[in-house]
């Protein structure tokens, strides 16, 4: 009898939500607008970051428009990584805004940065995909960063640092970069408060050098407790390494760029022991292997797989969850007008991502969210926290 | 520290040196900037990648074969384009675009089929290291600089002593007489091709094994460093190059560990424009004589 | 077909002139498509940078592949006032001008008496260091993370902040920038400069100062690069330091090859194309660069002096008067 009411309950509220679900689909009031344009870079020296992020979106959008049955469209525009670029796609895409929902800043702070004002005159949504510059979401009202905002991702950083290696003294390497300033400054900040002591504040101008055996034997006669080499994971790659070489004794913290393939290719099994922080989690077969992740992650990586023949990693993690969290919300507002859309992506709160656990907007529309910490061992990387 | 410094230095600056000495045999022989010099560089280092990565040759097999590849795409860049140019006696300016546009071209092969991610690239020559005083020093470094000087010592055997070189050197002056003296400009100049190829093979790839990575921006990474070493020691000088290349490097650590890194090349830049107001021919430049 | 095509232009002058005059007028107005008219006036500004490094190339012949540094620091220039010290007029135009001019200045002393590939170098250098600089200044200019938001400026009262205001003011500069070095090239001086283009050692002795000149024109080279890079400031709102690498620098030089040394009007067709073919190969894709490189070979091949970098259209101007003269000259006899 008991068993009968519930499955009458289960079965009435099913059917409730599918003809909500119904309702909502049948609803969404285009306006003629069904595609998302990117801008990513498809040449030039940051190609892998562009072609990562394209693929996750492009997944994203496939499978949003099977599961939804709409016909939303990804077009994509080669930028080279250049902000100057950025701006003469922008203003392609904002002369036919009539069709396009929002757009998406591939790589980089600085391209989403020299958009913004571009993509805000014309009321139109400017999500950035890997821009974690933390004054990005000032600059529109449209405007939303995708990856964890710099200035709470540094204080976390040095958080967890402190927690895995105690305070002390730390020598900090960083490219000077707008991402590198920034995330280094406000980090060195937070350690300083921590009670900790900077010892070595150095910044290199990335793709003048791999060779930086000059700053790490200055590093090496300041004694630090820890070294922190923040950059493209290359260069982290190759600085460490060279750390190593020259017996510099202490604790490495490398930064979440450096969570792909690549670099422990790069590496081997010489880095073991290092920590890694990132805002996005590992999308390795390693770790995969280890059990350390969820259904949706593993969902994730062999549909990616399947579709495009390669890992994913953190940027396409963050393209799929570009796409994904504006198609839901136009869901969700049934409609492509900017404003009532970006009603509901302002109110995401713990937003079940791919890129992140815990990814909620704050007031400033911040992206906040929680924190990896990898060491790696044997090659390979083990979540500690 | 200062003897670490030392080191490092040196071991940049032989790195500088190693491709230097290539670009600057163009530079004396055609007065020609050659921009693709650096592009070889990188396809000699991802040619070898590639050979050893994917047929399971021997390392130093599939370093050999890439030897000879760089060298043919010196020859074809100078035999498919510039000796066009020659022929159509276009000014030198078309020279320095054509070989701009050809780098372009190989870089951006290179990254269509490799993509932009670094690779690691196995060091063979790793013998351990020693230590002097309390500096370390690898026994790759040791080598690469040993190379470099020993490249040194061949090529100005080859252009100082040899018949091809004393050609090489009539046709730097003036071409045209030189072909009438019945020297084969076209043979001379691929042969210069070739061999600068070569160089930059074997540059790109000790270099990739120093640093046990390759990228697609290795070769803009270093352009502007071989230009300056070959300024600074001394245009279509060979001694030059290496002198110029290692003072170069040592002069960038010495700012990056003294001063500041992250201006590190704006001063030592700013040191070779000193250099050349006192020495307006580089180190070990001749002085040019200016006719009317 | 050049030739054709230059003798047609020459005999044809003034209305040619008259249409371009016309559809530029028009042009705004008639085009609303804001990507257009950004590319159209991106094109203006690269002409005006195109021509200012013609003047220190293709005129004085000392090769330059730093030029964008002199654009750089304009742009910053215009950047900081308008931006800390509330400039809000085309005072920041000029101010860009004369700090890029000064730089000029300081770069022109030192180098005066190197020559040939010692100067290319040097310049070729003087763009890094700049670019450094920038990059590492934070207190001035906010380093890698650019100055962002910079104020549009207003002339006479009237905000300059729409696509077609700047389209004017971009036409207005590139205008001025050709008469200031046409005027130039035609005088006493251009006469000096080309002769000390040709030989400076006997420029010099037929008593040229070739110290004084070879300076003037490459301040005012780096001064007309400087306006433009306030210029490109002000319109973008947004520069930082990767705006202006030595890459940029060589895309300008190509243009000027490409159009042809000495030839304002070449500059003009240089660096036209090389700003629309990169968007014209948009379809290309990963392709793109790949196809810009060989595209750039094969031109070299084929004419090898730039498109018009034989042409002299002020020879082809008195040839025609002359063909004229000789026919009016030649039916006065008969009849």
């Amino acid at each position: 009898m008991s068993l009968k009411k519930l499955f009458a309950i289960v079965l009435s509220a099913v059917l409730l939500c599918g003809a909500v679900g119904c309702l909502a689909e049948g609803t969404i009031d285009y306006n003629g607008r069904t595609k998302l344009a990117m801008f990513a870079p498809l040449t030039g020296d940051n190609l892998q970051y562009g072609v990562k992020i394209r693929n996750g979106a492009q997944l994203a959008v496939d499978q949003f428009n099977a599961e939804h049955g709409t016909e939303f469209t990804l077009e994509v525009y080669d930028d080279k990584g250049d902000p100057n670029e950025a701006v003469n796609i922008a203003n392609m895409i904002v002369s036919d805004k009539d069709e396009v929902v929002a757009a998406l800043a591939g790589y980089g702070s600085s391209c989403a940065m020299a958009t913004a004002s571009v993509f805000d005159e014309e009321e139109m949504i400017l999500i950035g995909v890997a821009a974690s510059h933390a004054d990005l979401p000032g600059m529109g009202e449209y405007v939303y960063p995708i990856p964890m905002s710099q200035r709470l991702e540094a204080v976390e950083f040095a958080n967890a640092v402190e927690a895995n290696c105690g305070i002390g003294k730390i020598a900090i390497v960083y490219q000077n970069t707008d991402h590198g300033v920034q995330a280094c400054n406000l980090f060195k900040t937070q350690w300083e408060s921590l009670g900790g002591e900077v010892v070595v504040f150095e910044s290199f101008v990335p793709g003048e050098t791999k060779d930086f055996s000059a700053v790490l034997s200055k590093v090496k006669s300041a004694e630090p407790d820890i070294l922190y080499v923040n950059a493209a994971y290359n260069d982290v790659a190759q600085a460490l390494m060279q750390a190593k070489q020259l017996e510099l004794d202490c604790a490495y913290v490398g930064p979440g760029m450096c969570v792909n393939e690549e670099f422990l290719k790069l590496v081997g099994t010489e880095l073991d022991g290092t920590l890694i922080l990132s805002s996005t989690p590992c999308f390795l077969p390693s770790v995969i292997e280890s059990g350390n992740i969820d259904e949706a992650t593993a969902k994730f990586i062999d549909e990616y797989t399947a579709a495009f023949g390669e890992t994913p990693d953190g940027f396409s993690a963050q393209g799929y969850d570009s796409v994904n969290i504006v198609l839901n919300s136009v869901l969700a507002a049934g409609t492509t007008d900017a404003a009532a859309v970006c009603e509901q992506i302002s109110a995401i709160r713990s937003y079940p991502g791919l890129s992140g656990f815990n990814m909620s907007y704050n007031e400033q529309k911040e992206m906040n969210k929680g924190i990896y910490v990898f060491e790696i061992v044997d090659g390979s990387f083990n979540r500690i926290q | 520290m200062f003897l670490q410094q030392i080191v490092n230095g040196i071991t940049i600056g032989s790195t500088y040196a190693l491709v230097a000495i290539g670009f600057n045999m163009i530079f004396g022989v055609l007065e020609l900037t050659n921009f693709a010099n650096s592009s070889l560089y990188m396809f000699g280092a991802y040619t070898t990648f590639l050979l050893y990565s994917a047929t399971g040759i021997t390392f130093f097999l599939s370093f050999a074969i890439s030897i000879i590849l760089t060298g043919l795409l010196g020859y074809c860049l100078d035999r498919f384009a510039l000796r066009t140019l020659r022929k159509k006696h276009a000014p030198k300016l078309a020279g320095l675009i054509t070989t701009l546009g050809m780098s372009m071209v190989i870089d951006n092969s290179i990254m269509v089929i490799f993509g932009t991610d670094s690779k690691a690239f196995e060091n063979h020559l790793d013998f351990g290291k020693f230590y002097i005083g309390n500096a370390i020093v690898t026994w790759t470094q040791v080598i690469i600089l040993v190379v470099a000087c020993v490249l040194m010592s061949f090529l100005s055997v080859l252009v100082y002593r040899t018949k091809i070189g004393k050609a090489m050197g009539a046709i730097a002056q003036n071409a045209d007489a030189a072909k009438l003296m019945g020297i084969n400009t076209n043979k001379v100049i691929s042969f210069t091709f070739i061999i600068s190829g070569v160089l930059a093979c074997i540059a790109g790839n000790m270099i990739a094994m120093n640093y046990r990575s390759i990228e697609t921006n290795m070769g803009s990474l270093i352009g502007t460093k071989i230009f300056a070493s070959a300024i600074l020691g001394g245009v279509g000088s060979v001694p030059g190059a290496i002198v110029g290349g290692v003072l170069l490097g040592v002069i960038e650590t010495m700012v990056s560990a003294y001063i500041s890194s992250g201006y590190r090349d704006a001063i030592s830049f700013t040191i070779l424009i000193v250099v050349l107001l006192i020495m307006p021919n580089g180190i070990f430049g001749k002085k040019a004589i200016n006719k009317v | 077909m050049i030739e054709k095509l230059s003798t047609f232009l020459v005999r044809r002058r003034v209305p040619l002139l008259i249409a371009v005059a016309v559809v530029a007028m028009l042009f705004p107005q008639v085009i609303t498509s804001k990507y257009i008219l950004r590319i159209a006036i991106l094109c203006l500004m690269y002409c005006m940078l195109a021509v200012s490094l013609n003047l220190m190339t293709g005129i004085l012949g000392q090769m330059s592949f730093g030029h964008a540094a002199f654009w750089g620091i304009g742009a910053y220039t215009a950047a900081i006032l308008a931006k800390t010290y509330g400039w809000t007029n085309p005072g920041v135009l000029i101010a860009g001008a004369v700090v890029s001019g000064l730089f000029g200045l300081v770069l022109s002393l030192p180098v005066m008496h190197l020559k040939g590939y010692y100067f290319t170098i040097v310049t070729m250098v003087f763009c890094q260091i700049i670019r450094i600089v920038e990059i590492n200044w934070m207190s001035l200019t906010n380093g890698p993370l650019g100055i962002m938001s910079i104020p549009k400026i207003f002339i006479f009262s009237h905000k300059i902040k729409s696509q077609a205001d700047f389209f004017y003011l971009a036409l207005i500069l590139l205008v001025l920038t050709t008469l200031i070095v046409v005027k130039l090239t035609n005088s006493r001086t251009g006469y000096a400069i080309l002769a000390i283009r040709d030989d400076d050692l006997a420029a010099g002795a037929m008593g040229i100062n070739v110290f004084k000149y070879k300076s003037m024109t490459i301040v005012l080279a780096s001064m007309l690069a400087g306006c433009a890079g306030a210029f490109y400031a002000i319109y973008t709102g947004y520069i930082d330091p990767n705006c202006f690498t030595n890459a940029v620098s060589n895309n300008m030089l190509v243009m000027v090859i490409l159009g042809g040394l000495g030839n304002v009007f070449g500059s003009f067709v240089g660096a036209t194309v090389l700003t629309i073919l990169p968007e014209a190969l948009r379809g290309f894709s990963e392709y793109r660069q790949l196809v810009f490189g060989a595209l750039l070979v094969i031109l070299m091949l084929v004419r090898s002096e730039g498109l018009f970098g034989s042409v002299n259209f002020k020879y082809i101007r008195q040839r025609l008067t002359l063909e004229k003269e000789m026919k009016a000259t030649g039916g006065g006899s008969n009849g």
